[in-house]
């Protein structure tokens, strides 16, 4: 019995080791959780309450005592139940096809094309409580094309829009180094600044048309991948008197840019962090949200280690942030931004029912995830894995 | 007289100022001179049974003097009050890079990492320290092969804003069967460093057999001197050989055991080029046997072939004296010799092993040789779980945190669930930083908490982390508790050390503070 639990452990096969595909008796949906502490929009968490669910999405939240249950109540009496966490810069689905290099500008391009929604890395996230993930092109592009926002459920039949949010997501652009290129324009900051101008006006004029017109002259969503801090002042400078809702990505420690940050951008999306970050980057985040600014946690999933999104937030607490902001920052911030807060990131009536079941607080590493749902529906739990590992699928861990 | 006499001989003088100075150093820093330092009336977590509430620790020198819930404040003590608040012992990186100022480019074995250990790099040692580490383990290479002798350091504040003090000499023959290289050129690896235990072994064999030839061939050299004496006195009625005896035996006594420069010793002690293998005279006879000629370099030649057997003259050696050559003594050989201690278990062998062949070969490794070792890394170790727990080898694992996608061939096999496999299995594990950065020393609480998500008890990431780090270093008997005599690395939280946003707010390390939170800092200066 120990031995099948630690076999359990090591395997990563907990996506597909879905009720259905091994022959555990799939739950019925609940019309009800109940959670020892659930965390509320303000990012607090707060004891006993009843989640009533109704049609995949929230109905209402009510405190526990108030409510009676039924049997199709789930009970986590000693649980933390979460939003299901969204990772803001990921690729999951999509690592090595969300890279196109040939133009300075890829501005019609769609990252939803390229992913592949049967992909392992689903798994992978849904195993670390991430529901919903922002797939973004590769940071090589002036403008590199629209990011989606999906769900990361198992996709079975040919149907993927049920997982779809957003097809047509924020643009996502970069400055730096990863947008200078030997074998194309720009090769330098410089001549990258010049481009971008040059693209700017053509888009405002209707030379270039589609979403750079709607770029530079509607109320459009902006990611932008910076580097450095000249990087950020360039994109504060150049997209600040812009409609564009600018949302910088940025990792670096210049504290000094905190208020800039938090007045002239929509939000800032920083990490993912890792043992290795040098204080001042893991105690600017502290900064920014101090200034006002919408901080969001990036996991960078597959790249970062699978649990990267509670690391960082874990790291940033360290360093300062208020544990309600770090939670918020791997939830509801992270939603904004990806421009989904009317279905995700926060347990409110009205919201989808994807939640994460966690041991402990998430900010506690030790804490461990117990079951994720989406829509209401169970995709994940941690006593599956007993039912449904063989010694054989504890080769995925290679 | 005497007294003026024994002043004015040389030496002594200096020597008689040295032992005032030491003795007075000695009393400046003794325990019992320096102020206690008593902190009330805190939750004590001793990780030797359950938590003391609302007790008191009180330190006196650079060790833990008494703590419990009825401890009395002793006379003259500085005392802190720490209510509400928690100690705990100091965090243990057990497999770090803090401080470490680069490995080398080529491994040496006689190196140390305490060489290597950069004592001013202060921001990283603050770090570490707010986040309550005060220990660490360096390794002294990274390349393949023998890597060189590990060190303990405790962050122990110094002069200068320096930090770090050892704890302990020599506390590990560290060893790296990791690479990124081919399968064929780690298979290498792997033979030429138990080439070199085996030389190791053969080293020792050679250094007996020499002594058991010298033996024999003083004794043949005493006996002939005996019997050419007794023949000269029977021709001349005087000088019986005693003297030369007794020359020669005091001369043996005082020989010494090794010599480094045999190979000049050897050129000196000829210098007529006279050769030490053909005796011509009783004197030349007693100055070749206390000369010490050396074998070349390989101890392969074994001194056994340069023994009087007789059999292997060379022509034109036919003389009858040429039975009494002198062996040879092995040439030293440092390596061998920090090889044996190994071998005799004086030593621990810690061996860093990612693959599951790598770990194969070190429990093979350690078996031959009977080592006492512990494994480094062992990325693959949930393969062979069980064969860890048959070597009975404790294992301290790197980053709970990788991604196999994208990391290099030693961790591709990487897995979260490694440790609750090793620990179903019945294998002694911790988690450490892994020395993948200086700073990553700063988060082994984090590092040890996923490491530990399995468990049901929420602090055991703690006990990872102090007193199971402590015994794998075999530092137990000084860190990784707070019990009576323990040195005292402390750490005071400002709350629950489970909950994230508790911070460290003190650090002791030998009783003296090496870290105090800015608010508390601030707070201080400004009263």
């Amino acid at each position: 019995m120990i031995r099948s639990r630690a076999i359990r452990g090591m395997a990563a096969a907990l996506a597909f080791a879905v009720p259905a595909a091994t022959g555990v008796a799939q739950p019925p949906a609940p019309d009800a959780i109940v959670a020892g502490r659930y965390m509320t929009p303000e990012g607090r968490l707060e004891a006993d309450v009843a989640i009533v669910l109704s049609d995949g999405k929230i109905e209402r939240v009510t405190p526990a005592a108030e409510f009676k249950p039924t049997e199709r109540t789930v009970h986590f009496p000693n649980a933390v139940v979460t939003p299901g966490l969204v990772d803001v810069l990921s690729a999951v689905g999509a690592l090595g096809q969300n890279q196109e290099s040939m133009s300075a500008f890829d501005t019609e391009s769609s990252v939803i094309d390229a992913v592949d929604f049967r992909h392992d890395d689903f798994g992978d996230a849904l195993e670390a409580g991430v529901t919903s993930v922002m797939i973004v092109p590769a940071p090589v592009n002036l403008i590199a094309g629209a990011a989606a926002v999906v769900k990361t459920r198992r996709v079975d039949g040919p149907g993927t829009l049920p997982n779809v949010l957003r097809k047509e997501g924020p643009l996502v652009g970069a400055l730096g180094t990863t947008v200078w290129l030997q074998d194309r324009e720009p090769t330098s900051r410089m001549g990258a600044l010049a481009l971008l101008r040059d693209f700017l006006d053509k888009a405002r004029t209707g030379e270039r048309a589609g979403r750079a017109h709607r770029l530079a002259t509607e109320r459009t969503r902006l990611v932008m991948y910076c580097e450095s801090t000249m990087d950020v002042d360039a994109a504060i400078r150049t997209f600040g008197p812009m409609q564009a809702e600018l949302v910088v990505a940025y990792d670096g420690d210049e504290h000094e840019l905190a208020a800039d940050l938090a007045s002239e951008t929509f939000g800032v999306i920083a990490g993912p962090f890792n043992f290795a970050t040098p204080p001042r980057t893991l105690s600017a985040i502290a900064a920014y949200a101090a200034a006002g600014a919408t901080v969001a946690l990036a996991g960078q999933l597959p790249e970062a280690p699978v649990d990267s999104l509670r690391v960082s937030a874990a790291l940033a607490v360290r360093y300062g942030l208020p544990a309600e902001t770090a939670r918020l920052a791997i939830t509801s911030a992270p939603a904004r931004l990806a421009g989904v807060q009317d279905r995700v990131g926060v347990i409110a009536a009205g919201l989808d029912a994807d939640f994460a079941v966690f041991s402990d607080d998430p900010l506690r590493l030790q804490a461990r995830v117990l079951a994720v749902y989406i829509e209401g529906v169970q995709v994940y739990s941690d006593d599956w894995r007993d039912a449904t590992i063989s010694s054989d699928e504890a080769v995925r861990c290679e | 007289m005497v007294g003026r006499r024994l002043l004015r001989s040389p030496g002594v003088v200096p020597t008689l100022t040295f032992v005032t100075a030491i003795a007075l150093a000695q009393v400046r820093s003794s325990a019992q001179l320096a102020r206690p330092l008593v902190l009330r009336d805190a939750r004590l977590l001793t990780m030797t049974g359950p938590p003391i509430e609302k007790g008191t620790l009180i330190v006196k020198g650079d060790r833990i003097d008494q703590l419990g819930a009825e401890v009395e404040a002793p006379f003259l003590s500085r005392t802190i009050d720490v209510s509400g608040k928690v100690i705990t012992p100091g965090l243990i990186d057990a497999w770090s890079a803090l401080g470490h100022s680069g490995a080398a480019a080529k491994n040496e074995a006689l190196a140390k990492a305490w060489d290597a250990f950069d004592q001013y790099a202060r921001d990283d040692f603050r770090e570490a320290l707010r986040h309550g580490v005060t220990t660490v383990f360096l390794s002294p290479g990274s390349g393949p092969g023998v890597t060189g002798i590990g060190v303990a350091i405790h962050l122990l504040p110094q002069s200068g804003g320096a930090a770090g003090e050892r704890a302990g000499e020599d506390l590990f023959l560290c060893l790296n069967l990791g690479s990124e290289e081919s399968p064929i050129a780690r298979a290498k690896t792997f033979l030429e460093i138990r080439k070199l235990f085996r030389k190791a072994v053969e080293y020792r064999d050679a250094l007996e057999d020499y002594e058991e030839e010298l033996k024999e061939y003083l004794k043949k050299i005493e006996e002939r001197a005996k019997k050419e004496a007794g023949e000269k006195s029977k021709k001349e009625g005087e000088k019986p050989p005693d003297k030369v005896k007794e020359a020669g035996e005091k001369k043996g006594k005082d020989a010494p055991p090794k010599d480094e420069k045999g190979s000049e010793h050897r050129d000196a002690a000829s210098p007529d080029g006279a050769d030490p293998g053909s005796v011509t005279s009783l004197t030349s006879l007693f100055s070749a046997a206390f000369d010490e000629p050396v074998a070349a370099d390989e101890p392969k030649e074994r001194p056994r072939e340069h023994a009087p057997s007789g059999d292997d003259k060379k022509p034109g050696e036919g003389k009858k004296e040429d039975e009494l050559k002198k062996p040879a003594k092995p040439a030293p050989d440092r390596v061998s010799e920090l090889l044996l201690r190994a071998i005799d278990r004086k030593l621990a062998v810690r061996v860093q092993a990612h693959r599951s062949a790598d770990l194969f070969n070190a429990i093979e490794l350690a078996r031959e040789f009977h080592l006492d070792f512990v494994l480094e890394g062992a990325t693959e170790g949930y393969l062979l779980a069980d064969s860890l727990a048959d070597a009975n080898v404790p294992v301290i694992l790197g980053p709970t945190s990788r991604v196999r996608a994208v990391e290099e061939a030693e961790f591709r096999r990487h897995c979260a669930g490694n440790a609750e496999a090793l620990k179903a299995a019945g294998v002694d594990w911790t988690a450490a930083s892994g020395a993948t950065d200086s700073y990553a020393a700063r988060f082994i609480s984090i590092n040890a908490a996923a490491a530990t998500r399995f468990e049901d008890d929420a602090t055991a990431w703690l006990r990872k982390v102090t007193v199971d780090a402590a015994r794998m270093l075999r530092l137990h008997d000084q860190v990784g508790t707070l019990a009576r005599g323990k040195y005292a690395n402390l750490v005071v939280w400002s709350g629950d050390p489970n909950d994230a946003t508790s911070v460290v707010e003190r650090v002791y390390v030998g009783g003296k503070l090496a870290y105090l939170a800015p608010h508390l800092a601030d707070r201080r200066g400004g009263s």
